[in-house]
């Protein structure tokens, strides 16, 4: 019993760390940027370029150059010299000061040439997030033919609802010195668009991170969602591939916190975060939510703020208020100041229909609908029909009749016993039922069951996987043993099945009950094989706060990058007071605000501090 | 043992030639060789009309940078600050560096306001930051004297500046 109770409580505790989930190539050498003029009026502050008439001369340099308090910093060419002004004299003045000077033919400030800033990674059209010029993003010709249902409301949306980092990336595109680690369910490392961008772990931590799944060294990603997250914030930029990240350089540690089903423990993610502090990381992405308050959680949050570290959260795909203790959804509801809590933006730059909210818990919007990025391999997901394959077994197979399907509620329905809502399920049985699926070619898989169950303390449902046999035979592994109720509501199991991939897998219910007593049944009204077979090209669109809030984790490693003595203070200050004012958000955030690359970058902070003394 | 005393000796010319702004790796090196000129970064003293400020060099040690003339309208008190000639007194004013790299670098600086109008621009001149030191001279009684920053980056990713909020006022009471 006690281990029934510690097993249920496991389920429990893992339903509320469930990861915020969205709704369900060519190879290139890098190619030299285009340049082109900035802006009339784009200069660098401070210098000029100066023309004399005649060659210069230690004599002419003195007289005109050091003579007006400014410096030589080179010759160029001949004749034109590079000169830092006086600081205390502007461009202007110092042009029309040299241009007044009978030994210089012309002067004129030193300009600014920058990119163009588009990278010119083939899909880039399509990442609306980073230019939002009304394309419409689900069912484009050039959509991955893989990519699953995407978010139909908005799309297209409106031109200039976006990130605003086009415009930034003039500035800043490396972002290599600020680490960012995404916790997460992995990262595929291999993949062609974020292999380089990957953490540099040394000899101890060649994959560039950690498992704390599997506690072992290889946190290769075998859902897919961390490797999207991965690819929003740092996918390699103007490489000819794929798409591009907020960073176009980047440095990402992968830390497995989640499996391979999107499920992960409060031990996994606390280690996880304390790996991430300890080993460098400057920005944590952790695009995953649960409804419980942790103190072991909020404790290690509060270490990261302690070691400087911005951690940038989803608010959670509920489409509910996190404000008030029975919504609240964890991280986004903890209160250090280093969090970051994003809410999802559409096309239209409308609050999200799934996206949680809150006005005092949730900060900042961002683009979170019909992202393009990388994912870990070709995904497949299958719909079994729950009507045919399934062999079963029971040890009475009297009034209660064991495992069988009947049609109802829409479709085919597996149920023990058959007359599932009525009636009981039989005292002292033991009934199975299972079916083999072939896994071959896949690297991962998880199981999604949808289940109504009213079972007795005493008794079991159990749901486990074998190799062609059946699995509750003795060689099988358990994935599921609880009892309870649901009833009337169906609730969805979500199970990894990664260590039955790649060959034969059978799958298969149990529902055990001892002398006494007995419930309503199992009712499984879906049972879905999502299956990953690894690849380094592929790419998905998927929507959720889960890519808002990467969005936000780069736009973070941006500013950390640009501003290196940026505290997590002033990269949370300059998110919040760079953000762009969006009525979808008023009254839904703290800030009311969508964050603003662009606009982050160049906020500048109010002085602190100001004292005076009287002479 | 000639070997040996041979290779101390290499360190020991080492150590003079990277001196404070030698550009070597190795910080042990500068640190012990470093003299520094002046006492606190930011610091200033009048060279005759001209003013002198106490800065750090790449390497951290502090020197007097060359004279520069005081701003146009003022003139190097007996303290040592740039400051304009005329009634009141003068008021030193000081404040924590901002870390926004545009701040700190040509083209960003702060301006100091006092009763809501602006007195004085600061801007970046050289070094790690820019100056977070100034002289006002107000006349008797109380005034709202209030601090902002600026850089050269705007938000629509040009180079027309952008300038924080005042600092929170205080408030300076002058005999």
């Amino acid at each position: 019993m006690a281990t029934r109770s510690a097993k249920l409580s496991s389920a429990v505790a893992a339903t509320t760390l469930a990861a915020a989930l969205g709704l369900p190539c060519r190879a290139g050498a890098a190619s030299p940027l285009p340049w082109a003029p900035a802006p009339q009026g784009q200069y660098v502050p401070g210098e000029v370029l100066v023309k004399l008439r005649s060659a210069p001369t230690p004599r002419t340099v003195q007289e005109v150059v050091a003579s007006r308090r400014s410096t030589l910093a080179a010759a160029l060419g001949s004749r034109w010299l590079h000169v830092k002004v006086g600081a205390r004299q502007t461009v202007e003045q110092a042009v029309a000061a040299y241009r007044s000077d009978p030994e210089v033919e012309y002067a004129q400030p030193n300009y600014v040439y920058r990119s163009d800033a588009v990278p010119d990674d083939p899909r880039y059209g399509l990442l609306w997030a980073f230019r939002n010029r009304g394309q419409r993003v689900s069912g484009a010709p050039t959509q991955p033919p893989d990519s699953p249902l995407s978010y139909p409301r908005d799309d297209p949306g409106s031109a200039g609802d976006d990130l605003d980092v086009e415009p930034a990336w003039s500035w800043i595109t490396d972002c290599s010195s600020a680490v960012v680690a995404v916790l997460d369910t992995g990262v595929n490392y291999a993949h062609e668009d974020l292999a380089s961008n990957m953490w540099d772990g040394g000899p101890a931590y060649p994959a560039h991170g950690y498992d704390f799944v599997d506690g072992d060294a290889d946190p290769m990603d075998l859902n897919g969602h961390g490797t999207h997250v991965a690819g929003i914030i740092g996918a390699v930029g103007n490489n000819g591939r794929g798409t591009t990240g907020v960073c176009w350089k980047a440095r990402i540690m992968a830390v497995r916190v989640l499996d391979a089903s999107g499920w992960g423990t409060t031990a996994s993610i606390v280690r996880g975060i304390d790996f991430a502090v300890e080993h460098g990381a400057k920005v944590i992405n952790m695009s995953l939510s649960g409804g419980a308050y942790d103190p072991a959680y909020s404790e290690s949050i509060g270490a990261a703020q302690d070691a400087d570290v911005v951690v940038v959260v989803a608010a959670g795909n509920g489409s509910s208020n996190n404000d008030g203790g029975a919504s609240a959804s964890y991280p986004c509801n903890f209160t250090q100041p280093n969090i970051v809590c994003v809410a999802a933006l559409d096309q239209g730059y409308r609050l999200a229909s799934f996206s949680n909210y809150g006005a005092t818990s949730v900060d900042v919007g961002a683009p979170g609908t019909n992202i393009l990025s990388t994912w870990a391999g070709s995904a497949a997901a299958v719909g079994e029909p729950l009507d045919s394959g399934w062999q079963g077994s029971s040890t009475t197979a009297g009034a209660g009749g064991g495992w069988s399907t009947f049609t109802g509620w829409g479709g085919p329905i597996l149920s023990d016993p058959p007359s599932y809502p009525s009636g009981q399920y039989d005292d002292g049985t033991d009934d199975r039922v299972y079916k083999t699926f072939d896994l071959s070619g896949a690297s991962a898989a998880s199981l999604e069951v949808v289940a109504a169950l009213d079972v007795e303390h005493g008794d079991a449902f159990r749901a486990a996987w074998a190799s062609g046999a059946d699995p509750f035979g003795g060689s099988g592994t358990v994935l599921l043993d609880v009892y309870g109720s649901t009833y009337p509501s169906f609730y969805l199991f979500d199970l990894d099945v990664s260590a039955c991939a790649g060959g034969a897998c059978t799958i298969g219910f149990q529902l055990a009950s001892d002398a006494t007593l007995g419930g309503r049944g199992v009712a499984i009204a879906g049972v879905t094989l999502r299956t990953l077979a690894l690849n380094g090209a592929s790419y998905h669109t998927i929507s959720g706060t889960s890519m808002a809030a990467p969005e936000v984790a780069g736009v973070a490693a941006l500013l950390r990058a640009y501003n290196p003595e940026f505290t997590f203070a002033d990269v949370v200050g300059a998110i919040a007071g760079g953000g762009r004012a969006v009525a979808g958000l008023a009254g839904k955030t703290t800030t009311g605000k969508a964050v603003d690359a662009m606009g982050s970058l160049a906020h500048v902070s109010p002085p602190t501090g100001v004292t005076a003394r009287v002479r | 043992m000639p070997r040996f005393t041979g290779i101390l000796a290499v360190v020991v010319v080492l150590a003079v030639v990277s001196g404070c702004g030698g550009g070597g790796d190795s910080s042990v090196l500068r640190a012990t060789s470093c003299v520094s000129d002046c006492a606190a970064d930011g610091e200033s003293r009048c060279s005759g009309v001209q003013v002198q400020t106490c800065r750090a060099d790449a390497s951290g040690c502090l020197a007097w940078s060359a004279p520069q003339a005081c701003p146009v309208g003022q003139e190097c008190d007996a303290d040592g600050a740039c400051v304009a000639p005329g009634p009141g007194r003068p008021v030193s004013l000081t404040w924590v560096p901002n870390r926004e790299r545009g701040v700190n670098q040509a083209g960003g600086g702060y301006r100091v306001a006092v009763d809501g109008q602006q007195a004085l621009d600061v801007p970046y001149e050289s070094g790690p930051h820019a100056p977070t030191t100034a002289t006002v001279r107000l006349l008797p009684g109380t005034h709202s004297v209030t601090v902002s920053a600026y850089a050269a980056l705007d938000a629509g990713g040009g180079t027309g500046g952008t300038t924080s909020s005042p600092s929170l006022p205080i408030s300076v009471t002058v005999p």
